[in-house]
């Protein structure tokens, strides 16, 4: 299951790019999704886009699928509704960075086998519950809007579920479909 | 379909230094955060309206965007209003009348207000700086003001592949429907979720592959070879962005003052 071959810097070129296209394509295609807000949750929508820093942790390791979390939620949320919430911003990111440990655990053979796609769901849960449970729990500890520890809980599992379940379901699907795409193109590792 | 793209012009918004234009948005947001009271929060909603029209921005490329933006930010302030129930943090809450499952209060209509004024205000300056700014002198600006070149670069980048795709998944959705797919509004969860696969499939899978294409041609003009880069694009402070910071930083005192007068929401009595 280890991967053999020397992985490349975290910041190279390609690293670069991933992290801007990322960013873009979470901002670009999570703007529509803003107006699906969750009842009785103080501004959390329902984002099947949360997939796509999931996928870019995946795919292109922890910083790259921070980043792309991180900045595609600021600028989403900065030009859809005005909004700025740091915690959340970083919960968005660690989201995408915790699927990075795929980057380190799966090769990039078995990504389309069952193996590759059971990891790509467990980590996508994973990143949900450390992501949301960070932006609930800081809400809760900055006071952010919550007051009580209910409130935060409440919190966790309408947006903690909501992009597990999207993540669950998409990030799979995804790697899949680029696994198939990729095949043969040496390149594109 | 929503417009986030930049729009050439020759107003003094257009001029301003990028590093200027970060700092004016940071102040808003600084505004936003600090103040709940709305007869505060009037002030930088006005500000930021007559901002955006001094850019001349054509209405009718943008007419979309702002039908978007205002009905999602109405929408989402009623929800979260009515839904969250902030008005209950009030003791007693002035009750204007009920409708169906809703109570209408004094204390819960200034909150949607409140709520409408902060997010408006900053979709505004937001989409003012964007459009106003060419997506060229991004990365200079974010080098000047310190920001490692990767970072700069890949804040640069994002910023300029917003609009592609934006366009790109407005494209895929054509081509979708022009193959029977509908958007479908009701369903459950899982439904939902399944029915964004055909829109976010083709457009995430297609950047993807374009990472490497774009990546080789960066390095193929030596990006990365050195620790340091210089700009094609430079940046320079004139007078105008002179007098924007100082007006920055007379706002900002007087903010300061503000908020140790005006600590929480305003309810008319």
């Amino acid at each position: 299951m280890t991967e053999t071959k020397t992985r490349e810097s975290l910041f190279s070129t390609k690293q670069i790019v991933a992290m801007a296209v990322g960013t873009a394509l979470y901002a670009a295609l999570t703007i529509p999704f803003n107006a699906f807000q969750i009842p009785g949750v103080w501004l959390v929508a329902v984002r099947p886009t949360i997939a796509i820093p999931i996928f870019f942790g995946f795919i292109f390791g922890p910083i790259t699928g921070f980043v792309s979390g991180f900045l595609g939620n600021i600028i989403s949320d900065g030009v859809s509704f005005g909004g700025f919430f740091w915690n959340w911003d970083i919960g968005n990111g660690l989201i995408g960075a915790v699927p990075g440990i795929g980057y380190y655990l799966v090769k990039r053979v078995n990504w389309t086998k069952a193996s590759g796609l059971a990891w790509a769901v467990v980590l996508a849960v994973l990143g949900s519950i450390v992501g949301m449970g960070f932006a609930a729990a800081t809400d809760y500890v900055f006071q952010i809007g919550l007051s009580t520890v209910e409130a935060a809980l409440a919190e966790l599992y309408s947006a903690g579920a909501t992009d597990a379940i999207n993540g669950a379901i998409l990030t799979p699907i995804l790697l899949y479909a680029y696994g198939a795409a990729t095949a043969g193109r040496a390149r594109r590792l | 379909m929503i417009q986030i793209k930049y729009f050439p012009g020759t107003t003094l918004l257009h001029k301003l230094d990028p590093r200027t234009k970060f700092l004016l948005l940071i102040f808003f947001i600084f505004i936003e955060v600090a103040f709940l009271d709305i007869r505060i929060l009037a002030i930088p909603f006005v500000a930021s309206i007559m901002l955006y029209l001094s850019a001349r921005i054509p209405f009718r490329e943008v007419k979309s965007t702002w039908k978007f933006l205002l009905v999602t930010i109405v929408l989402i302030a009623s929800v979260n209003t009515f839904f969250t129930l902030l008005g209950a943090r009030v003791a007693q809450p002035h009750v204007l009348g009920k409708f169906w499952i809703f109570t209408a209060t004094t204390e819960g209509i200034v909150l949607a207000i409140a709520a409408i004024m902060r997010f408006l205000c900053l979709a505004i300056v937001s989409l003012s700086v964007i459009m106003t700014t060419d997506p060229a002198v991004y990365a200079p600006g974010l080098a000047k003001l310190g920001f490692p070149y990767k970072g700069a670069c890949v804040v640069d980048l994002s910023l300029r592949y917003l609009p592609t795709y934006v366009n790109e998944l407005e494209a895929t959705m054509n081509a979708q429907m022009a193959r029977g797919y509908k958007v479908r509004k009701g369903g459950g969860l899982f439904s939902q979720i399944l029915n964004t696969i055909p829109l976010l499939l083709p457009v995430t899978i297609n950047a993807t592959l374009s990472i490497y294409d774009v990546a080789d041609a960066m390095e193929l003009r030596a990006f990365g070879a050195k620790k340091a880069r210089t700009w094609y694009r430079t940046v320079q402070f004139r007078p105008a962005d002179y007098m924007a910071l100082v007006l920055i930083g007379c706002c900002l005192v007087f903010a300061v003052y503000l908020r140790t007068r005006f600590t929480t929401y305003w309810i008319p009595t």
